[in-house]
This record gives C-alpha cells, sequence and structure tokens, in this order.
C-alpha cells in the first residue's frame, strides 16, 4: 500500500489491509469508518494526527522506517495502544490458541506425543511473551511517561535505525509454525491442527507488526525522551 | 500399498501375528528377521521400507534401529508416555482396528512424506545435540574439534533444512525427535 498520510480515507486502508482494523480498535475507532480520513479521525479522537498515520504506516508497512519524531507524539497515545495490544494477546490471542490446542491434543490418539511437545513450546514462549507483557507495565511504560512529564522531545529528532525488529518471542512463534508446516506427523485432527496454526500465525504477524512500532517509534521516542544519541 | 516389511521380535507367535495381519488385511509383503545380522547386510536396507520390532529388541539393538527411526514402528505393550518421542509406536493392547488403523497410518506416512522430511547430515545431528544440550558455539567447536565458522555454517545449515531458528525451537525438534532425551 501507498504511503499513508493525514488524507488517506480509513475505508481504503481497511480495504487493503483488514489487519488495520485491530490498529483503529485500539484507538477506539470501530467498524462503519464511513468518510474518516486519517486527519477527521484523528481530530475526533483526540490524537496527533502525524503520530496516528506514522503508526499506521509502522504497522502495515515493513519497508517503512520513520526518519524523525516530533514532539507532538504523545508518549501517553503510543503506551495506551500497546496496553490494548497487550490485553488482546494476554487476553483474547493466548487463550484462544491454547483452547484450541487442548482441543487438538485431547481429540488426537495418545500414540502422538509430538503435539504433546509443540504444546510444552508454546507454553514456554507463552511465558515469554506475558513477561515482556509484565515488563512493559512495570518498566518501560511508566518509564516512557515519567520522561515525557519532565521534558519535551526536540523537534524533528532524528531516528537511526540500528536494531532488528525481531525478538525471541516472534523468532519461538516462527519455529512453531515451522513445526506445524514442515515437520507435523502421525495421526492427527487435521481441522483442529489448523485451527491450532492459523491461531498461531495471526499471533505472530500481529507481534511482528507491533514490534515495528515499538522499535521504530517507541525506543526512539524513549532514546530521545532520555537524551541518548540516536 | 505393496511394499515389503521386516519383523524382527522375540515372540515368534506375535510376530506370526503381525506377519498375518499385515499380509491379509494391507497387502504387504512381510519377512520375518530371526536375527539383527540379517538386517545388516546392505541388500536389506535397500529392500524393505520399514522394520517392526518389538521394546525389548529395539533398546538391545538401538545403534542399529535409532538412525533407521524414521522407518522403524515399535509393536508392544507399551504406551508413548515414557518412551522416546521419536519413536513410531503402536501399543498392542488396543482393539485390533484401531492397531490396523495405526499401522495402515505409519506405512502410508513413508509414501506421504517421510521421504521429503528435511534430512540432517550426521555432523549435523551432533551439532544440533550438542545446541539442544545447552552448549555454546566455542563449546560445540572445541567437543567436535571443528572451527567456530564451521559450527556456525552447520547451524545455519541446520535452520535453512527444518525452518527452526532459536536454541529453544532446536531443542524441542531434538527432543522430538530423539536426538536428544527430554
Amino acid at each position: 500500500m501507498n504511503i499513508i498520510n493525514q488524507n488517506t480515507r480509513l475505508s481504503d486502508i481497511v480495504k487493503h489491509a483488514p489487519t488495520s482494523v485491530t490498529v483503529l480498535n485500539r484507538f477506539g475507532i470501530r467498524l462503519g469508518v464511513g468518510d474518516l480520513t486519517v486527519a477527521t479521525a484523528s481530530q475526533r479522537q483526540n490524537i496527533d494526527p502525524d503520530f496516528f498515520a506514522t503508526i499506521l504506516n509502522a504497522f502495515l508497512n515493513e519497508d517503512y522506517f520513520p526518519t524523525h519524531i516530533q514532539p507532538n507524539f504523545s508518549a501517553q497515545t503510543i503506551v495506551d495502544y500497546l496496553e490494548k495490544t497487550n490485553q488482546y494477546y494476554q487476553h483474547l490471542q493466548l487463550p484462544n490458541i491454547e483452547r484450541h490446542f487442548g482441543f487438538l491434543i485431547s481429540k488426537s490418539p495418545s500414540t502422538n506425543n509430538n503435539l504433546a511437545m509443540m504444546h510444552r513450546f508454546f507454553q514456554e514462549v507463552k511465558q515469554q511473551l506475558l513477561q515482556r507483557i509484565e515488563d512493559d507495565r512495570q518498566n518501560l511504560f511508566p518509564e516512557l511517561l515519567a520522561a515525557q512529564a519532565q521534558t519535551t522531545i526536540q523537534a524533528d529528532t532524528r531516528i537511526d535505525h540500528n536494531e532488528p525488529d525481531e525478538d525471541s518471542v516472534e523468532d519461538k512463534l516462527n519455529d512453531l509454525i515451522s513445526m506445524f508446516v514442515i515437520h507435523l506427523q502421525g495421526d492427527y485432527d487435521q481441522n483442529l491442527a489448523l485451527a491450532v496454526l492459523l491461531s498461531i500465525v495471526s499471533l505472530k504477524n500481529d507481534i511482528s507488526q507491533n514490534n515495528r512500532i515499538r522499535n521504530r517509534i517507541l525506543r526512539p521516542m524513549r532514546d530521545a525522551l532520555n537524551n541518548k544519541p540516536a | 500399498m505393496n511394499q515389503q516389511v521386516g519383523i524382527l521380535m522375540n515372540n515368534t507367535l506375535a510376530a506370526l501375528g503381525l506377519k498375518s495381519l499385515l499380509e491379509r488385511q494391507l497387502n504387504i509383503t512381510c519377512h520375518l528377521i530371526g536375527h539383527i545380522s540379517e538386517l545388516q547386510h546392505p541388500a536389506a536396507d535397500r529392500h524393505l521400507a520399514f522394520l517392526i520390532t518389538d521394546i525389548n529388541t529395539y533398546l538391545a539393538q538401538q545403534a542399529y534401529f535409532f538412525p533407521r527411526r524414521n522407518r522403524t514402528i515399535v509393536c508392544d505393550h507399551i504406551t508413548p508416555e515414557n518412551t522416546d518421542h521419536s519413536l513410531n509406536i503402536v501399543n498392542t493392547a488396543q482393539p485390533l482396528t484401531k492397531i490396523t488403523r495405526q499401522l495402515t497410518l505409519l506405512l502410508n506416512a513413508d509414501n506421504d512424506g517421510n521421504q521429503t522430511k528435511p534430512q540432517l547430515s550426521g555432523r549435523e545431528i551432533d551439532v544440533l545435540r550438542l545446541i539442544a544440550s545447552g552448549h555454546i558455539n566455542k563449546q560445540i567447536a572445541e567437543t567436535l574439534n571443528i572451527s567456530i565458522n564451521t559450527v556456525l555454517t552447520h547451524r545455519k545449515n541446520i535452520t535453512a533444512k527444518l525452518g527452526i531458528r532459536s536454541v529453544s525451537g532446536l531443542t524441542f525438534y531434538a527432543m522430538m525427535n530423539g536426538i536428544v532425551t527430554p
């Protein structure tokens, strides 16, 4: 999709990339967007339109690297957004995968030990993701909010993107997907295996997209507020 | 199916019963093997699509069976919970219909997937075993007496073949395939 700007209509964004609905929802915008553009939706939701467009671009476009951050980029807005994202993982996506995995194991013959091992691997990834969420709540988000309360980001602060977007949660979810796609053996319920696979892929895609927001917007904001060199 | 299977079991009656079941119901040609030495002839490896044995024979002859675990089926009065996760196990205490169904699935798996399953070289399995045991690159290089660059090349190849990158993922893969014990 072309780079999103203030005049881009939300309906065009959603039609082109339906997963963007999750972003809109986390900003309090529901389906039935009518003629809203990024600018008019931002005004209605009291968000900075440049910031909203930057977040949408980072979420949807793998090749989008914002070059600057501005004083009007709100730490509170991005923290609220990522907290809603974390809640979505914690209360919806992880329990959903867990439920599907439970059905898959219970409906498969006990001879298939691969599934039990893959479930153990999923448990490890789940714990790591929950730990990251806890760390966000206890450390990262409060630090960012406290920093913005004390100081202001300088206009046109340049961002250099040196750190990779992937993290070990994303890597491990990719590995779990490979285990289903490449290595799954034995007797199992195909529909339930597909349900588990699709729910893991959905979580992994959401994490990948939001890691771009964390790494390309949130981290540079934190560094700028802490006066770290870019 | 029309494939050839070797049966090596301590219990002659069980072996004969299994032979009869496979030949009559699944149309598979079975060869009763009297001793492991008969399997060690290279022709036997090429000739037999699958090997069926009992758990005691498997454990006693693990050096032979482990590298061939993808085409070995252990038929015995056991449940898989406490056994090697990579083993193809058929619990003979189940009803006959279930036994037949499992055998059909396992014997068909060769045609469906196992031949295209990513195969690691012996050295790659050595490296994977050490990764799964918690060794870092330097320790792997020292243990196998190879350079760190060679270790990195093996790791890259393992990831490319398996589609698995994280140490945790590789460890679970190694457990699932009997390369390390859980």
